[in-house]
């Protein structure tokens, strides 16, 4: 098949598409107020009792769940949600629910159902002292810490240039999504009393009840797609599913920028020097987790959460030196900047370039079995 | 209302970011295949609603993909019905928006079997394979390979033509 054909006929597709006009009628979620055009009632029959039972299904559902300012609309984006922001930097509530501190484990260990906690995310896992086959599934390997482990930080940590806190629960959501955030403070959605802690054994129970299961990352707000084109995460280049992608994309994240040492392949090689995170001095950007090539990192400022539309150069990525090559063809270069805000301006801190230091790991805080919850001890950071 | 009872408050505040996430790309998608935005609505609301019953259909991906499968499905179903109520055939006006834009392209697409529409904005579109097209339609895959074929055919001259011309 003719590629320029496809993409041809895909553009304009695409320019047809999005010539749809917006929805006009009300579809707040208002029982009643989702109405079906007259005509298409009068010709589906077959659907009309049903369809019209299961959209006030949906009304109803979604009348419950959702902030009244939260309708769909014809946004770019989803609604951003409502954030009050505390004194430290960080939201103390989002969408009137409360915003506990991960210090504070009194607070929030004993609630039932999901609740909001902020905290510091980790750059990366700890590494472990010796190599620990991975355990068995089961509830406990679920919901206990293992190695390497996820440790989310205090957010006074964070304050204190030092990185302290306890592990959470494997089966929450996984490192590279909340590593992308690494260094700064992040409202994760997240529960304790998991059902899957029933099925630990009577010795575990305690400690399988009080862990931590980390659900989604709330705040900083991101937005999910832009104009119907979803937005891969920074940590969704890390499987390497994006580098396959023939076309640009949409990917966001937190830019960070971070010490970087120049590598002496960079000296010979141009397509390196373009591409290789490793071949720009004396910071390297990353957006979430994905490598930004130096030849488009200048487009992004440190510290502030961005969507940029972006793509790989693979043809260009072949003339890097073989001994980075990879990260040449991991190199997101980015084409312009579609979205963007600075969540962590409010404290009128200036971001400025971090360095990665050894977590210190504190005992746990949470559950009535403290002293066996928690990290492996002695094990060190990254 | 066995739907709503059985789904917790997690699966709700899912449903709730994926009604929004979804919604607008699936009526357009759908639009592009019945013409009429108000009807587009409608059936993806109607897949919306699908979904629900379904819920949790499983990670983002998974939520895009089925809902744009079953969109397309009760797109097609719904040509079919009008093509059985004769009256309600599709209307120049149904379109207004698509004849402003790319009036060559709509009524090249226009005069495709539902079915093969649906097929081509899958893969073209969608990135769909046609093994994925044809579990999607419950066809086989080499009924989707020939509607692929045509109406490729059709559009290149159509497609082609329009480069000299822009």
């Amino acid at each position: 098949m003719d590629d320029r054909f496809e993409t041809r006929l895909r553009d304009r597709l695409r320019s047809l598409e999005a010539a749809v006009p917006p929805e006009t009628r009300a579809v707040d979620a208002a029982p009643g107020r989702i109405r079906r055009s007259t005509v298409h009632l009068v010709g589906v029959p077959s659907i009309g009792l049903a369809a019209g039972l299961v959209i006030v299904l949906v009304a109803v559902i979604l009348s419950s769940v959702a902030p009244k300012t939260a309708a769909p609309a014809p946004a770019p984006a989803p609604s951003q949600p409502t954030v009050v922001m505390g004194p430290a930097g960080f939201p103390v509530s989002i969408d009137g629910q409360t915003v506990y501190r991960f210090e504070d484990g009194k607070t929030w260990e004993s609630l039932t159902g999901s609740f909001l906690v902020a905290a510091g995310a980790p750059y990366g896992p700890l590494s472990c002292p010796v190599a620990i086959p991975s355990p068995a599934p089961s509830a406990e390997s679920d919901l206990f810490s293992g190695c390497p482990d996820v440790i989310l930080g205090y957010t006074d940590s964070l304050q204190n240039g030092d990185f302290s806190g306890i592990g959470v629960a494997p089966k929450g959501l996984p490192l590279q999504a909340i590593s992308g955030w690494g260094g700064h403070v992040v409202v994760f959605r997240a529960h304790t009393h998991d059902p899957e802690a029933a099925q630990c054994e009577p010795a575990d129970l305690a400690r399988c009840e009080a862990a931590l299961v980390v659900e989604s990352i709330v705040w900083p707000y991101l937005p999910l797609s832009i104009d119907g084109e979803d937005v891969y995460r920074g940590s969704d280049a890390w499987g390497g599913e994006l580098e396959k992608l023939n076309k640009s994309f949409l990917i966001g994240g937190l830019v960070r920028m971070s010490e970087g040492n120049l590598l002496s392949e960079c000296k010979s090689s141009a397509a390196a020097r373009k591409l290789a995170i490793s071949c720009i001095s004396p910071y390297t950007t990353d957006l979430g987790g994905a490598w930004i090539a130096p030849e488009s990192a200048g487009q992004l400022t440190n510290g502030w959460v961005v969507v940029v539309r972006a793509h790989f150069d693979q043809t260009l990525a072949a003339q890097c030196p073989a001994d980075i090559r990879y990260e040449c063809q991991q190199a997101v270069v980015v084409d312009s900047v579609v979205w963007s805000s600075n969540p962590y301006s409010s404290n009128g801190a200036t971001p400025t370039p971090y360095r990665q230091v050894s977590p210190v790991v504190t005992p746990p805080q949470v559950g009535t079995t403290a002293s066996s919850a928690g990290p492996i001890s002695g094990v060190s950071g990254p | 209302m066995e739907a709503a009872t059985r789904l917790t408050p997690a699966d709700a505040r899912e449903l709730e970011t994926a009604f929004s996430v979804h919604m607008p790309w699936l009526r357009r998608r759908i639009a592009l295949i019945v013409g009429d935005p108000d009807e587009a609505s409608d059936i993806a609301q109607e897949a919306f609603a699908r979904a629900v019953e379904k819920w949790p259909l499983g990670s983002r991906d998974d939520v895009a993909r089925w809902l744009a499968a079953v969109g397309i499905r009760l797109a097609i179903d719904a040509l079919r019905r009008r093509r059985r109520w004769r009256f309600l055939r599709l209307h120049e006006t149904d379109a207004t928006w698509a004849l402003d834009v790319d009036p060559d392209l709509w009524w090249a697409i226009a005069k495709l079997k539902p079915a093969a529409r649906a097929a081509l904005l899958l893969t073209v579109l969608d990135g769909y394979t046609q093994d994925e097209v044809a579990v999607a339609l419950g066809v086989r895959r080499g009924t989707v390979a020939s509607w692929l074929s045509r109406a490729r055919d059709e559009l290149r001259p159509l497609i082609g033509s329009s480069e000299d011309g822009r």
